[in-house]
């Protein structure tokens, strides 16, 4: 009994960072570089798990430096690696887009449970991040309350 | 021959009830000129989810939620005057003309070169939809929320989910 429920809990966690990882693989197409290895990653994201900032949990993050972001200019560029979703729920939430400093962040998000998951994909003129993280509903509403602020909040930083 | 009108009637009915807004696309493909742009999108599931998160700690947020099935809030910000036509904007304002809609206010400030329309969807008496057009010289946003909502309610859903700050206080007609 616990090893179903053990397995069917990984083949959910399974799901998800398929999700993510077909991101990443689809922006690596994209700009044609690979994502930038973080020593330590899992150290940070099992810090993060632990400390759950802001509500937040099982965060995933990809880091892709000193990459040529001009192919991701288009908004049909960006719709070419979100097509890489399976579309089990995601739905667009947030897009903002400054021409004026060549800066992006787009934002699918879809119901997991008592949780809401976010995939985010912020593009600068050299660099980009894929990040998918669960939020609390208290942390959901914060981003419903100012999605454009908290959008921009994460590319800040 | 009666039969066939009743039909029609009833197929129509619901056109005649004023449909949601569609955003054309050369308006969603605005953002490519706008030096800033941001979509903000929250469906019906979310809303839900929202309005149970908020619990009994803030009856008006979840009021003002009840009601809702979806908010669409489109804005642009452009460096020049002229960047977007005014046929984008007139297309949106013929559906809103349309069947089933009400134009509730209008405020044309020339000092800021700025329209704001506020449309109503009405069916079965009851209030469906809200748009709310803001069509500035360097800026346009769109504001579409979708459900039951009071028009007064409008302008407390400001500065949340995307929606700028609109001082829709009826009667007094300003904009912040």
């Amino acid at each position: 009994m616990v090893l179903c429920l053990c397995a069917a809990g990984m083949a959910g966690a399974h799901a998800a960072d398929r999700d993510f990882e077909a991101i990443v693989r689809r922006l690596e197409q994209q700009v044609g570089a690979k994502r930038t290895h973080i020593p330590m990653m899992g150290m940070a994201n099992l810090f993060v798990k632990m400390s759950r900032p802001e509500g937040i949990s099982d965060m995933k993050l990809a880091v892709f430096e000193d990459i040529d972001t001009s192919r991701l200019v288009d908004d049909e560029a960006i719709d070419r690696v979100f097509d890489a979703l399976s579309n089990e729920g995601w739905r667009p939430f947030v897009r903002v887009r400054s021409n004026k400093d060549r800066e992006r962040v787009v934002i699918y998000s879809r119901a997991a449970g008592k949780q809401w998951e976010l995939m985010l994909a912020t593009v600068e003129p050299n660099e980009a991040t894929v990040i998918k993280m669960k939020l609390s509903p208290q942390a959901l509403l914060q981003w419903i309350d100012d999605p454009d602020g908290m959008a921009k909040k994460k590319q800040g930083n | 021959m009666t039969h066939s009108l009743l039909l029609l009637t009833l197929t129509l009915a619901p056109l005649a009830m004023g449909q949601s807004l569609k955003i054309p696309p050369s308006v969603e493909k605005l953002g490519q000129k706008a030096s800033e742009s941001v979509d903000v999108t929250l469906d019906g599931l979310m809303l839900k989810f929202a309005q149970e998160a908020v619990g009994d700690h803030d009856e008006e947020a979840k009021r003002l939620m009840r009601g809702l099935k979806s908010i669409r809030v489109r804005s642009f910000e452009f460096d020049n005057e002229g960047e977007y036509v005014a046929a984008d904007v007139e297309t949106m304002r013929s559906q809103l003309n349309g069947p089933g809609w009400s134009k509730i206010a209008q405020v044309v400030s020339r000092k800021d070169k700025e329209n704001v329309d506020v449309f109503l969807r009405i069916a079965n008496s009851q209030i469906e939809g809200v748009v709310v057009l803001v069509a500035g010289a360097k800026e346009l946003t769109i504001v579409d929320i979708d459900g039951q909502i009071k028009p007064e309610d409008v302008g407390k859903l400001g500065g949340r989910a995307g929606i700028p700050r609109l001082d829709l206080r009826f009667g007094e007609r300003s904009k912040k």
